[in-house]
């Protein structure tokens, strides 16, 4: 097999439609991201507030606010990026250059820009804004949260594959993949619908931005943070050495709603430029376990287990369902400790009591407000009552998830050729050069530059 | 059997559409919501900022100490010219 030396394409697809996107379009929206820089640099002239009073800012842990200009700049660079990385992923079919993009990205969006904002977090801001009648989303995370999600429904998830800071990281550092049996990838992914379901619920609250909070990698983007999320981090690319993306497949919130769309997407990854030829040098190109294999008829007796075995996991998923939304709601008053007026509310209880020696920080400040403790205590009940129907929900969601994977690991899809699995692919072009028809392709491809030339 | 494949397969590709088509309608709707609530918010004279104060001195009676410099700074450039 000779070496890939991807090249511009002039061999048009058997399998794909008319390329979605052309040169000069890319250039002109290069042109339009530059425009904007030389705009943000009017920012500058203006003269920087100064302080007379003698007040000093206090040390903070997250990134101080950016003029709104650079947030536009940060979204105009996205939808570049996501451009680019449909072209890069759909039509020029480079690994090389999708590798290239990725790194890209990882340093504009993780390094550069300190890992804020991006859409995973954005689910919160967006959440928020649904629930609380008083808070707006800024625009630039309303189009950090929208725009991957609209690529996802025309070319797949060229977001996670290209753009994403905290795939890249993953990605980068993905050394010796090894395949992680399907069934216990499905279970592990509960976890992500778990921690979706849950950062919805503390953000519809307003009790805390969990995702942000527990952001695995940001303290590496930050050059420093808290030392338990730096470990946790640490540990999730140590794992990647070895298991492709832990934190994209089984842990990213952004990923659980990417999946879903995926599957609607109108042009996806496909392994082969046209028709497979059923080499089976694909199968285990794929570190994240997204290839799929070709169905035929059930075997001979194993149908009737099947059939038996989905009406069983029909019957169990209203349990499933039924038992989540049980164990949510006996969870109603852990989940509100998140909530800091109800963490007060009880530390003002236990001090008022006697159950504790002393005051907090948290406690002195209460009192400074002048408030009451009915009134505090009036609040953390509404809180939690809020919780108890919440925790019910997220409970019920994961249940629904748990049994919804179960019937579909009981399903079997007719496929007649090895195919990249729409919900699960990352697009990150690794499959290409293992298809012999791809080197087919690029081979046409180079002797039609060379007879141009 | 063929005929049965190609039509579950047509009804599958209506089905993608359709629910592509309807996400499509729902970001739309969703963004259009955002932008509403966004200009009722700064009609009101609400801070869109969340606390993090980006010293843009657009309310009068904001406190925050950026804003106040900010809005000292713009006094001065106008009365200067």
């Amino acid at each position: 097999m000779h070496s890939s030396r991807e090249s511009l394409s002039s061999v048009p697809f058997k399998n794909m439609s008319n390329p979605p996107f052309c040169g000069a379009w890319i250039v002109m929206f290069l042109i339009a991201i530059l425009g904007s820089c030389l705009v943000a640099q009017g920012e500058i002239r203006f003269p920087p507030p100064e302080f007379e009073s003698g007040y000093t800012f206090p040390q903070t842990t997250s990134p101080a606010a950016q003029p709104v200009i650079r947030e536009y700049i940060d979204a105009a660079v996205l939808i570049g990026g996501l451009l680019l990385a449909s072209y890069l992923i759909l039509k020029r079919r480079s690994r090389r250059a999708v590798f290239a993009l990725m790194i890209g990205s990882l340093l504009y969006f993780g390094f550069l820009r300190d890992g804020c904002i991006c859409p995973i977090g954005a689910i919160q801001n967006v959440t928020l804004t649904v629930f609380d009648s008083s808070y707006a989303i800024p625009i630039a995370a309303a189009i950090f949260f929208v725009v991957p999600l609209v690529f996802t429904l025309f070319h797949g998830r060229v977001f996670c594959g290209a753009i994403c800071p905290l795939g890249a990281i993953q990605d980068a550092v993905l050394i010796r993949p090894v395949a992680v049996p399907r069934g216990l990838e499905s279970g592990l992914r509960l976890i992500a619908y778990t921690y979706f379901g849950a950062a919805v619920l503390f953000a519809a609250t307003g009790s805390a931005f969990v995702i942000c909070r527990y952001d695995p990698f940001v303290g590496f983007f930050r050059l420093g943070g808290n030392w338990n999320i730096l470990v946790i981090g640490a540990s999730l690319l140590l794992i990647g050495l070895f298991v492709g993306r832990p934190y994209c497949r089984f842990l990213c919130p952004y990923g659980v709603i990417l999946r879903q769309l995926s599957r609607l997407s109108k042009r996806r990854v496909t392994i082969t430029p046209n028709e497979c030829i059923q080499c089976r040098l694909c199968e285990n190109a794929c570190p994240f376990g997204a290839i799929r294999e070709p169905t035929g008829d059930w075997p001979e007796g194993e149908y009737r287990i099947a059939k038996r075995r989905l009406a069983l996991f029909l019957v169990l998923l209203p349990i499933l369902i039924a038992g989540g939304v049980w164990g949510g709601y006996t969870l109603r008053n852990q989940l509100a400790r998140v909530h800091p007026r109800v963490r007060t509310a009880e530390r003002i209880y236990l001090e008022e009591a006697g159950k504790v020696q002393g005051t907090t920080n948290v406690s002195d400040a209460f009192r400074a407000t002048g408030q009451t403790t009915d009134l505090l205590y009036e609040d953390a009940t509404k809180i939690r009552t809020r919780f108890g129907l919440g925790g019910a929900l997220l409970g019920g969601f994961v249940g629904l998830m748990a049994g919804g994977k179960l019937i579909a690991l009981s399903v079997r899809r007719r496929r007649t050729e090895y195919e990249a699995d729409a919900a699960s692919c990352f697009a990150c072009g690794r499959c290409y050069k293992f298809c012999p028809k791809e080197h087919e392709r690029l081979t046409k491809s180079r002797e039609a530059v060379a007879g141009h030339a | 059997m063929n005929e049965f494949l190609s039509r579950l397969q047509a009804r599958r590709r209506f089905v993608t559409r359709t629910l592509r088509n309807a996400s499509l309608a729902l970001l739309g709707l969703g963004g259009a919501a955002v932008a509403v609530k966004r200009r009722r918010l700064l009609r009101e004279g609400k801070c869109l900022n969340s606390g993090m104060c980006r010293a843009c001195g657009v309310f009068e009676d904001c406190g925050l100490p950026r804003a106040l410099s900010t809005r000292e700074v713009v006094a001065r450039i106008r009365h200067d010219g």
